[in-house]
């Protein structure tokens, strides 16, 4: 059951008002009903992996708690395997499996080549994985203490608004929630609603608008002019964003609705003014996820090497971050592209502050936040082409020569690129009264209540009047 | 308890609000679609409501491109109407047809057909959002519309669902001034010649995928339709620049359903006269108004050896 759906929609308005109505000492198993239905809607036989995980995780998380020592490690270690095996296995099986083919035949060597393991992958993985990890992680730092209640850490995994794309929670953020008593708070569920109602406006009137011409441009990048080419990035990066913070609007308002506080998982990305910022402001659960479990550790262990020691940690960081994000030379090269700009960063640091001094903010600023947009659209090139060959092809005719730059056939449809202008600039404007307002939403937390009432009204008229209802997945849920 | 009332009486005023406007601009809407007298809508409206010639040709924007309306009907001696659309599927040609048995009886469907025209159902699907505006108006589409999804009559309620995004359309098409020159009913030619180099637009998956039962079910429909009441029909599978790899398909279960009905089934995909003929495409899959009429003529030559030639009493 995908968040854009009408059966979201009508489940939603059930289950809500039934969370109240449920006695404190039965919600969690509510919940867990509710979570467990609604990610078997996606493939029911999948819930048994995720089932299978949690009682690995939480067994480890008890006995890392009873045990000391070597021992701890153990359980940890077991732990991690299960979820990254769990991981190596439906995500990236096939990858590795097609690059020893690969291999094999650049060698001449004949053998028969290893078949392909033809299975769906379970549906946001990745997330509910590391939300796992991040609880055994913390359980062996003596972070946290072991969850007891095998049913609430079930919850902890499955809880439905955040289970298939996040925002990935940490169990000292989320596990005590479960057992705290809701009552109606209608500020927070007014709260929550608003959160639902923009992401629904990100989702349904920009991202999936503008990855009509997106997909348009992407399909056949060698018939494309310049223009188009240009104006179908910059779109993909609205479209990116727009749908993914979508959905972690939705998901933080649908369980603030419920009481819950879910964390930020995006915070104006598109202002930033360096890659390094951009990562604080994008996608920042999981950021802050790898910043403490990969990144830290590895600068720890390797401090010995000096300025050395954070440029590696940082490529090896975003190498993961890549393969994370999905199984394929596309999103490695994603991963390092951006790990090059922020070792690069940390690198001219000096420089760069030198410069900032020299140059009118007025010049800078801006200019650093164009660069800074540009070189992550130009990473999304390979963040969106199927392959590598794609994604050269799109560049090349992009920035090569002998490509038109005229106005084309692809803006043959004007109200199509006429409302994702506007789902655009509209974008853009709450994001930069959100950056000027502390955070808060300068129309939807006004003083007077007319104004609330009136924005949340227009913002709700345009997603019926301009909004596309084609039911199509977040593009992180393949994630 | 002063928080509830005033939270219930908020949400209460902004449902109430959103009721008035999805009324009132809905009908506005309503009422500006139905005023425009060209455009895209305003074909589908004359398809669905007013199209009476004998001879209809049906399919995606292959048809609409590629069947030249003026050759038929002097070919067949019929007049003939092209109601091709732009990226629609067969489930639309079915909304065409049960629309018009409505109003007569055409003599004879000529309805174009993909290579992959059988498994493309979630696009299919999507693409049917044109037939929204008609969902109150023409209750036996409804049975094709409800296939979108399984809350589509709950949500056609609204009116401004069914006219969602059709705001700069409309609007777009009241205020602009050029008619629908350049269509000759319903064939909308293209001109020029390949506007890039061209490449094999059909993959083996593609078209290797399995059909979709429900798409399938509408192109039995169509046929069955067609043949109760007294009209004939001709599937097509028009030239495409270079042809679909294996064998396809769609093209495998079409040609046996057609056989089994006995219904002409003509496939000019691997026809050398057109195949990679870089005179006749304006790109893979479309030929421009040199190729269009050439591929008619060819066509009608086919029809009328069929016997699909109007005999005058």
């Amino acid at each position: 059951m995908i968040f854009n759906s009408f059966a979201f929609l009508v489940s939603f308005l059930i289950v809500t008002p039934l969370y109240y109505l449920v006695p404190h000492r039965w919600r969690w198993l509510f919940l867990l009903l509710i979570s467990c239905f609604f990610y078997a809607s996606f493939i029911p036989a999948y819930i048994l992996i995720l089932f299978a995980i949690i009682l690995i995780d939480y067994s480890a998380g008890l006995l890392m708690e009873n045990a000391a020592g070597h021992r701890r490690k153990v359980f940890l270690t077991m732990s991690l395997v299960a979820n990254i095996g769990v991981l190596a296995v439906f995500k990236y099986y096939n990858f590795f499996i097609e690059n020893v083919n690969q291999l094999l035949n650049l060698a001449h060597i004949t053998v028969r080549p290893f078949p392909f393991w033809q299975i769906a992958l379970p549906i946001g993985l990745s997330f509910h994985t590391f939300q796992a990890m991040s609880y055994t992680l913390e359980v062996y730092r003596g972070n946290q203490k072991a969850e007891k209640h095998l049913g609430i850490y079930a919850l902890y995994v499955l809880f439905y608004p955040q289970l298939v794309a996040g925002p990935i929670e940490r169990p000292a953020q989320l596990l005590y929630q479960f057992r705290e008593r809701h009552s109606p708070d209608f500020d927070g569920i007014a709260t929550g609603l608003k959160k639902m109602l923009l992401g629904f406006f990100m989702k349904c009137v920009v991202a999936d608008r503008v990855g009509i011409f997106v997909n348009f441009i992407f399909v056949r990048p060698e018939a494309r002019s310049r223009l188009g080419l240009l104006t179908g990035i910059v779109f993909y990066g609205f479209q990116i964003y727009c749908d993914f913070a979508g959905y972690s609007l939705i998901a933080i308002g649908s369980a603030k609705t419920m009481g819950f506080n879910l964390v930020k998982n995006f915070n104006q990305p598109f202002v930033s003014r360096n890659i390094t910022e951009f990562w604080r402001r994008w996608h920042i659960s999981l950021s802050v996820w790898f910043n403490d479990y990969l990144f830290n550790p590895l600068l720890i262990a390797w401090r010995g090497l000096g300025k050395s020691a954070v440029v590696l940690a940082v490529l090896c960081t975003f190498f993961i971050s890549g393969l994370w994000h999905g199984a394929g030379w596309t999103f490695i090269v994603f991963g390092l592209l951006h790990g090059i700009a922020v070792a690069f960063e940390f690198l001219t640091r000096k420089f760069r502050s030198k410069l900032a001094r020299n140059i009118p903010g007025l010049i800078y600023y801006p200019a650093s936040r164009l660069l800074t947009f540009s070189y992550a659209c130009l990473a999304w090139i390979f963040f969106r082409a199927p392959t590598l060959h794609d994604a050269f092809t799109f560049i090349r005719r992009l920035l090569g020569p002998g490509t038109p730059f005229r106005y084309a056939s692809e803006f043959d449809e004007r109200s199509l690129l006429a409302y994702s202008l506007f789902g655009i600039a509209a974008v853009i404007a709450i994001d930069l009264l959100n950056e000027y307002n502390n955070g808060n939403n300068g129309l939807f937390n006004n003083k007077r209540v007319t104004i609330r009432l009136t924005a949340a009204f227009c913002m709700l008229l345009t997603i019926l009047l301009l909004g596309v209802f084609d039911g199509s997945h977040f593009i992180y849920f393949q994630f | 308890m002063k928080k509830a009332t005033t939270f219930t009486a908020k949400l209460l005023l902004i449902t109430l609000a959103i009721v008035i406007a999805d009324r009132s601009i809905g009908s506005l809407l309503r009422h500006y679609y139905y005023q425009n007298t060209h455009g895209e809508q305003a074909r589908v409206t004359y398809v669905l409501d007013s199209v009476t010639d004998p001879v209809l040709v049906l399919g995606a924007s292959r048809a609409l491109r590629q069947y030249a309306s003026p050759i038929i009907a002097d070919s067949l001696q019929m007049a003939c109407y092209n109601a091709g659309k732009d990226k629609q599927s067969i489930l639309y040609c079915l909304a065409v047809v049960k629309a018009a048995l409505l109003r007569y009886h055409p003599k004879c469907i000529l309805l174009d057909l993909q290579a992959v025209s059988f498994s493309t159902l979630h696009n299919s699907l999507d693409e049917l959002s044109v037939l929204l505006p008609y969902y109150h108006q023409h209750p036996e589409l409804r049975p094709i519309i409800d296939q979108r999804s399984p809350f589509e009559w709950l949500k056609t309620r609204s009116l401004l669902y069914c006219y969602n995004s059709l705001l700069l359309p409309i609007a777009f098409n009241h205020v602009s001034h050029s008619k629908d020159t350049g269509i000759y009913n319903g064939y909308a030619p293209m001109y020029g010649g390949l506007r890039h180099p061209p490449f094999p637009y059909y993959t083996v998956q593609q078209v290797s995928n399995p059909p979709d039962s429900p798409i399938v079910a509408a192109f039995r429909e169509i046929i069955n339709l067609t043949l109760e009441n007294g009209g004939r029909i001709a599937v097509i599978v028009s030239p495409v620049y270079f042809p679909p790899p294996g064998n396809p398909t769609t093209i495998q279960l079409a040609r046996k359903i057609c056989g089994e009905q006995n219904v002409p089934f003509l496939d000019y995909t691997r026809d050398t006269a057109f195949v990679q003929n870089k005179d006749l495409f304006i790109d893979e899959v479309h030929m421009n108004d040199v190729g269009a009429r050439r591929f008619t003529s060819k066509l009608c030559n086919d029809l009328i050896a069929r016997g699909f030639r109007n005999q005058k009493e």
